[in-house]
């Protein structure tokens, strides 16, 4: 996310605030900026720095070309110079050293002497002295291939960054009204309804500011792959209120979302692709595939009616139910009351289908898929977490399972291996 | 009728015993109070002697600082450059009072200084708040910090308040510490008292101000002698072109605005001014032309120059910024401490400097305070800011004496450039009677 002062707003006088977010005419920025970090691949971080410093003289909008590299950064792998252990590297050397070493060729002997001694690369003396801070690491390659992928991004990190202030979010859902809002329950926000729009409140938020915003835009992330609806953000800067308002054409500005699969019913799914750690509505196990939806006691008929349609199309259907008591909740399904817990619901299904496929979709192989994700992410601790939410499970659990930890750096996330 | 003061959460508040009458007063405003109200039943704090008694000797010029100290009631700042020995001042102080007494210290490593010092002079177990410990002891040592997250809670305990580095205490948060606590007596420790922005004012009334202050020159039979030396460097014509540019454009800007730069409030203006795309350039341009006068390649050069005809005086390098530190480092193969520098690490350091392992240690600010660095001969600034507190600071390091010694500290200075008036500026403060040198 964007610290908020790389974001560009205007605020009017009757409190409205707009957001400037980047069209197609600043992927010529954009392709500036993905050139400097292709011609980069090799180089430290420091001297990529530099270079966008320059850059930002030179395109005179410092802001957008500052995002737009933020962008780039948190997408580029790093490397670290050498394969030696820097703080070993350090040790060694200033203990053999005593005093400043101003001649070059003594500089040399030395360096090669320690060399020889520990069977290390002399050069590798130099570089890896310093190779654990962050500024010395090397890029290595880049995620982002494309400039309007990257401008997409920018808009998205801007989006978030603005969410991250929003103290209530008031929505106007046209159509499938249910279903978006089982979509917004299921990430843990706590809605009501006001003249006919749903309103969340932050107030009401469980955890903390970043988690706030973690479910946030978990929920808009899923609003964006569907049409028709509006909302009304408050956003409050410092200590004023502004009205942010916007429509589901907004997320043409941002990184498409993907596709929800149309059933006969006229029911959207959106689809869960474990390798890219999208949303939970369609689960497929090997082969074989379990559709999900949130529902409600009253559409227990109509849900078993839509069953039967997906099995035609090899799906099995579970339908989760929100309900207050258990009496309420319709036999042999999975119910929740106040917030849907993957796990949870992941257990259920293991007992439910005990020796069947589900088993084959066992911790093992998914703690794997996990993992991979949460290295190649890293150290980017805010897009390990939104991951983890963004498929329902328990950041905190899940990072303590595989061997992590998590601690909080101000509103950044920040994850360690243990 | 008498009266009745009782603490409450950093507060005093003074009762009459009928009730008819309460005042709420800062915790600080304890010491009028007392002399406004000298009948008042006093609840505030738990009157107890102790027997602090130590063998160390003063010097003349720290007797007088303790004895201007007394005379104002056993309240004020006391201010002496670095190594001139403020922490006996503030022995004597602890002794002379010989109550509950908290001192207050801006860093960690000064934390476990002061709790080792005073153990082995008063030859007590001294408690200590911070650092993970939360330790109430008659004689505790304490970070801001903590100091300030305990204030209301234990600001009656301590009858004496010793406060390190104490213009720190004039920034805001740092502020309630003086004034929630409702110690009496009250010693500041500063060598840099005037703070640019002069909020020391606002410790007049909390503290009781500057009461004592002896500078380079007054004390120059304790400190050792020193001579500062300016090195001129010439920029590379590339670099040269580069820094005209980016402070044309710089210039470009102010006058264009109509801005005149006279000190810091001006830079704060122009900081505000620039979040235009125009003035985020200017911004940037600044910067650029800065870092181009702070570190030039030459500089490099001459600091190898400099190193190689002291080679044997234990040296301290001072950086403006991390990167130039680390390019030193990795240049001349000394240790580095910055604040990247992880805590294990940077104690090491500092015993290796102490102990001879190494003789040059290179460091960006954070050696400048709040760190009890061993003794130095050779001070080097390769870069640093115009701040006249920031230099005399950095001259303390090489000033502990020691037989025949005589400290020198180099400064090297972009010719043509603005680090040129940054360091004359700088200078403002340092005795005239100093040997001032140039050398090319």
């Amino acid at each position: 996310m964007f610290p908020i002062q790389l974001v560009s707003v205007r605020k009017s006088r009757n409190g409205k605030l707009s957001v400037k977010f980047l069209d197609q005419e600043y992927d010529a920025i954009s392709e500036r900026v993905l050139n400097l970090f292709r011609s980069s691949i090799g180089e430290k971080k420091s001297s990529i720095i530099e270079k966008i410093r320059d850059l930002e003289l030179e395109i005179g909008s410092p802001k957008i070309v500052k995002g737009l590299s933020e962008v780039s950064f948190s997408s580029s792998y790093f490397e670290p110079p050498t394969a030696l252990d820097p703080k070993i590297v350090r040790e060694t050397v200033f203990s053999m050293t005593g005093r400043p070493i101003f001649d070059p060729e003594e500089r040399k002997e030395l360096l090669a002497r320690i060399g020889e001694r520990e069977n290390w690369d002399p050069v590798e003396i130099s570089e890896g002295l310093y190779g654990d801070l962050d500024k010395e690491q090397i890029l290595g390659n880049l995620k982002l291939k494309e400039p309007e992928e990257v401008r997409k991004e920018f808009n998205y990190q801007v989006f978030e960054a603005i969410i991250s202030k929003c103290v209530e979010v008031k929505l106007h859902l046209t159509d499938r009204e249910f279903l978006l809002e089982s979509l917004i329950m299921s990430k843990g926000l706590e809605i009501s309804k006001e003249d006919g729009k749903l309103v969340i409140g932050i107030s009401d938020m469980l955890a903390g500011k970043s988690m706030k915003t973690i479910k946030l835009m978990s929920a808009f992330k899923s609003l964006f792959a569907f049409d028709e609806w509006e909302a009304e953000a408050t956003i409050q800067l410092k200590k004023k209120r502004y009205s942010f308002t916007f429509d589901s054409s907004i997320s043409t500005f941002f990184p498409r979302v993907p596709e929800p699969v149309l059933l006969p019913a006229g029911r959207y799914v959106e689809k869960f692709i474990p390798e890219m750690g999208e949303s939970i509505f369609l689960i497929i196990f090997g082969e074989e595939k379990l559709g999900v939806y949130f529902s409600d006691a009253s559409r227990v008929d109509r849900d078993a009616s839509n069953s039967k349609i997906l099995k035609e199309a090899g799906i099995n259907l579970e339908c989760i139910y929100h309900a207050t008591d258990k009496a309420s909740c319709p036999p042999g399904h999975y119910c929740f009351n106040r917030e849907f817990v993957f796990s949870d619901f992941l257990e259920f299904l293991k007992r439910k289908y005990s020796g069947r496929t589900l088993d084959s979709y066992g911790a093992k192989e998914d703690d794997n898929i996990i993992r991979n994700t949460i290295e190649r992410l890293m150290p980017d601790g805010q897009a390990v977490v939104e991951y983890i939410a963004g498929r329902g499970i328990d950041v905190r659990e899940t990072l303590s399972r595989l061997g992590y930890s998590i601690k909080w750096k101000g509103a950044q996330p920040v994850i360690e291996r243990n | 009728m008498s009266t009745k003061l009782e603490y409450l959460n950093g507060r005093i508040v003074l009762t009459t015993t009928d009730h008819s009458r309460e005042n709420v007063a800062e915790g600080y405003e304890y010491y009028s109070l007392v002399q406004r109200y000298p009948g008042a039943e006093d609840l505030v704090f738990e009157k107890r002697k102790l027997d602090l008694k130590h063998t160390e000797k003063l010097r003349p010029y720290q007797v007088d600082g303790m004895e201007e100290w007394v005379r104002n009631g056993m309240r004020g700042v006391v201010v002496l450059p670095t190594a001139a020995g403020k922490t006996h001042i503030a022995i004597e102080a602890i002794s002379r009072v010989s109550e509950p007494a908290l001192v207050v210290v801006p860093t960690l490593e000064l934390l476990s200084q002061w709790k080792v010092k005073l153990e082995r002079i008063f030859g007590i177990e001294v408690g200590q708040i911070g650092g993970g410990a939360n330790d109430l002891k008659d004689v505790t040592v304490s970070t801001f910090d903590s100091a300030y997250l305990k204030a209301k809670e234990v600001g009656n305990r301590f009858r004496l308040l010793v406060v390190d580095e104490v213009h720190h205490l004039a920034a805001s948060k740092f502020r309630d510490i003086a004034r929630y606590y409702a110690s009496p007596y009250r010693l500041g420790l500063t060598a840099t008292y005037e703070r640019p922005d002069r909020m020391q004012e606002s410790l007049i009334e909390m503290f009781g101000g500057k009461i004592f202050e002896m500078n380079y020159d007054e004390l120059k039979e304790y400190l050792s002698d020193f001579e500062i030396i300016r090195v001129p460097v010439e920029l590379d014509s590339d670099e040269e072109l580069e820094y005209e540019r980016n402070r044309a454009v710089f210039l470009k800007y102010l006058r264009s605005h109509r801005m005149k730069l006279r000190g810091p409030w001006d830079f704060q203006r122009f900081i505000l001014s620039s979040w235009s795309n125009e003035g985020r350039t200017a911004l940037m341009a600044w910067r650029r032309s800065r870092a181009i006068a702070l570190n030039p390649r030459v500089k490099i050069d001459a600091l190898r120059y400099i190193l190689s005809i002291n080679r044997n005086d234990k040296t301290l390098i001072f950086t403006d910024d991390t990167s130039t530190a680390y390019t030193i480092s990795r240049e001349f193969l000394i240790p580095a401490i910055t604040y990247l520098t992880p805590l294990d690490e940077r104690k090491r350091y500092l015993e290796m400097f102490r102990n001879g392992t190494v003789n040059a240690l290179v460091s960006s600010r954070v050696l400048d305070e709040g760190v009890d660095v061993p003794d130095a001969a050779l001070g080097i600034i390769v870069s640093g800011s115009g701040s006249s507190r920031q230099f005399r600071q950095r001259l303390g390091r090489v000033l502990r004496p020691a037989p025949g010694k005589k400290a020198k500290m180099y400064e090297i200075v972009s010719s043509g450039t603005t680090e040129y008036r940054s360091s004359n500026r700088r200078r403002k403060g340092v005795p005239n009677s100093a040997g001032i040198s140039e050398e090319e």
